[in-house]
């Protein structure tokens, strides 16, 4: 009884004796040797292969149904030697040739391959399991599972399924399955290609030409080298692409994150040029993900595959993804190459010496004007200090933005309030428009004066750096009383003390010749808004004494004294202006709202 | 040096004749491929066929990448056929340059040959 095997030889099913494949695959090969390095050898391997199946299927009829040993005798016979084949070759070819020969004789050298007898999709997976030895199922599962993060391997498949060569000759399908089994994986042939090389150098006998011989060894240290770099690649290229992968889905999310989505409708001039910035990222940022795994599989698996289509097309795209990209780009800067000022200045009447600077909420401002999420908008601006946000104005998108607020020294003696609205744009007129198209106001109510925290902007215009940055200009020896909430509103405000701008609120401020100085901060240096109260019983600065005794607490302008003797109050002289002044519910006027007098452009 | 080599081994003039004789038919079966080509289409066991009546070709092998080289330089053209016995046959076909390559073949060839046959019956007088 004799074992048989079942191969496929040109695309007909054979069962051949065990000896007889053994022998015939080892022809095969040397045969495929003496062609490898010929033009058209696989189209030489066909033909001869499909001749062999024609001669081995002389051989079997209804009765005799397995190719014996007998009958590849028989073919080898008509077919003749594998060394008489190369005829056109010189001799020294054939004499080279003929020490690979003796080389693959002894073993047939696994390569990858894709299977096509065994598919599910290409053939990779089962190609892959042949060339680690292990069952195709793994692959597959490992394949499947890998989808689920962020489609990896869907990605490397269709590398796979396009650089790697199917088996198409028989040839190819033993070299696959490698049935010599000197290989059982790729770290075993990387071993195996370093012993090679170290075998070579020992052992001098081997070639009496010192020059072929180095040259073998210096091949021998270069594969390692090719394997390791492609392995590395390979490494890089994985990490590349989950985070190209994921850049994507950020993308496609953006649809449905608001932020994104907010962002790209306003600063792009229409959808179409944020498509055309999608699609050049896609193709300038996607093609060297793949260049750098096709590279680097090509080289971990010593692939010798090259599409010159392939490298032309992809260079190609990428050049236009390129042109796409900066064209998207200078057209969107260009969006914001000219830029405009709108002033708007104001003298204001104020009665006495203080001038108390407060703050009116986003929510307070927005709410009257029908902004669905002002309330939120409120708690992101004091959680964030950001920028921008955006609104829904009767379902419509509107960028809110915060000011700033900068105290300078007045010329003459009056003060004055400069609010200064900001935009860009393509051109001069279009930059002025979208300053004008801000909406910012503010309130002055005897010397109180109550800014809005944010301005918007009309509906639907796009996003064009529109700030709003207000000068208020404190003439000598006028004191400003800066309320907690506008911490976020002050930017960059200069003072003597270069003291920061979270830190100047709820002290009172005088101009003199230097610039702004704090006139009631001595000593609260290192006291912040929030008492740091570990003791729970004593607080003592310079101006505030908390202890067993009572509370003290030394003003300017008056002391307060509580202890067992009971409440003090000392007022040296009875000031109109209270030193924390009250706030009043409602403000006033609102008659500065949206109203821009004076207006002048830069 | 050539004749030092002849004088060398005893034995080389056998094996030289062998290595001449089949340097003389792989020389030659290029021209009698195109030839049988240009009787019409065949497909490589065909050709095979006919070249081992002339006993030309020994082994098929040597065939294979003869036919591939040539079409390869465009001499020859092919198509497939489905066969009823085995695999689909490629049947060779000649090009137009392939039949003109022919024709200045067949013409050196008739030069070669009348030069050739000419030195021999020479040589053969003076033996």
């Amino acid at each position: 009884m004799n074992k048989t095997v079942t191969i496929n030889i040109s695309g007909i099913i054979f069962h051949i004796e065990e000896d007889a494949y053994d022998s015939l695959s080892k022809y095969l090969a040397t045969i495929k040797g003496y062609f490898s390095n010929t033009d058209g050898g696989n189209e030489i391997m066909s033909d001869i292969e499909a001749r062999i199946a024609e001669l081995l299927q002389e051989k079997i009829n209804a009765v005799k149904q397995v190719v014996l040993m007998a009958d590849v005798d028989h073919v080898k016979s008509v077919m003749g030697k594998p060394e008489d084949f190369g005829g056109e070759q010189t001799k020294t070819e054939n004499k080279k040739q003929e020490n690979q020969n003796d080389f693959s004789e002894e073993k047939i050298k696994r390569r990858l391959f894709r299977n096509p007898d065994d598919k599910a999709v290409g053939g990779v997976c089962s190609g892959l399991a042949a060339y680690f030895d292990v069952d195709t199922v793994w692959i597959r599962l490992a394949m499947f599972l890998l989808i689920f993060f962020g489609g990896l391997s869907l990605w490397v498949y269709i590398i796979l399924w396009i650089i790697i060569p199917e088996a198409k000759t028989t040839a190819d399908k033993f070299a696959m399955r490698g049935e010599s089994a000197n290989i059982n994986n790729i770290f075993k042939s990387f071993k195996d290609e370093a012993e090679d090389v170290k075998n070579r150098f020992k052992n001098n006998s081997y070639g009496n030409n010192v020059r072929s011989n180095v040259s073998v060894v210096l091949n021998g240290i270069f594969n390692v080298i090719g394997r390791l770099i492609g392995l590395f690649l390979v490494i890089i290229g994985c990490a590349f692409l989950f985070g190209y992968v994921t850049s994507l889905f950020g993308i496609s999310f953006a649809d449905s994150n608001s932020d994104l989505t907010n962002w790209k409708s306003v600063i792009f001039s229409s959808s179409a040029d944020y498509a055309l910035a999608v699609f050049s990222f896609i193709i300038v940022a996607g093609i060297p993900v793949f260049m750098v795994l096709y590279g680097g599989i090509k080289l971990l698996f010593k692939i010798k595959y090259s599409n010159r289509w392939l490298n032309l097309s992809l260079g190609l795209t990428w050049v236009l993804g390129l042109i796409i990209g900066l064209y998207v780009t200078v057209s969107t800067v260009k969006q914001f190459n000219e830029g405009s000022k709108v002033k708007e200045t104001s003298v204001l009447h104020s009665t006495g010496d203080t001038i108390v600077v407060k703050l009116n909420p986003a929510m307070t401002t927005l709410k009257p004007f029908g902004y669905d999420n002002a309330d939120d908008l409120d708690a992101h601006f004091g959680r964030n200090n950001s920028d921008y946000q955006f609104g829904d104005l009767n379902k419509k998108l509107s960028i809110i933005g915060t000011a700033g607020l900068d105290i300078i020294q007045s010329n003459s003696d009056s003060i004055e309030l400069v609010i200064n609205y900001e935009a860009r744009g393509n051109t001069k007129r279009e930059a002025n428009e979208n300053a004008k198209s801000i909406k910012y106001a503010y309130t002055q109510n005897n010397n109180e004066l109550i800014f809005d925290q944010v301005f918007t902007v009309l509906a639907g215009t796009k996003f064009r750096a529109q700030e709003v940055n207000i000068k208020l200009k404190l003439p000598k020896g006028k004191v400003i009383y800066f309320d907690k909430s506008v911490k976020y509103l002050l930017d960059d405000v200069e003072n003597t003390t270069n003291t920061w701008d979270g830190n100047m609120v709820g002290r009172r401020w005088k101009m003199t010749d230097r610039g702004l100085e704090c006139i009631d901060c001595e000593g609260l240096d290192e006291l912040d808004e929030d008492f740091d109260d570990h003791h729970g019983h004593h607080i003592k600065t310079k101006n505030i004494t908390i202890n067993e005794d009572g509370i003290k607490v030394n003003g300017t302008n008056a002391e307060i004294k509580i202890d067992e003797n009971g409440i003090k109050i000392k007022t040296p002289k009875d000031s109109k202006d209270p030193e924390i002044p009250e706030v009043p519910e409602k403000p006033d006027t609102k008659g500065n709202k949206g109203e821009k007098g004076d207006k002048g452009e830069k | 040096m050539g004749n030092s080599e002849n004088t060398d081994k005893p034995d080389g003039g056998v094996e030289r004749a062998a290595t001449a004789q089949a340097q003389m038919r792989k020389g030659v079966l290029e021209l009698c491929i195109l030839s049988i080509l240009l009787q019409g289409d065949a497909y490589p066991t065909e050709i095979i066929d006919k070249l081992k009546d002339t006993k030309l070709v020994v082994v098929e092998g040597t065939l294979y990448p003869l036919l591939t080289r040539l079409k390869n330089t465009g001499l020859l053209g092919y198509r497939w056929e489905e066969s009823t016995s085995g695999p689909p046959r490629k049947y060779y076909k000649l090009t137009e340059i392939g039949e003109q390559y022919l024709k200045e073949l067949q013409l050196s060839w008739a030069e070669l040959v009348d030069a050739v046959n000419k030195t021999i019956e020479k040589g053969k007088n003076n033996i």
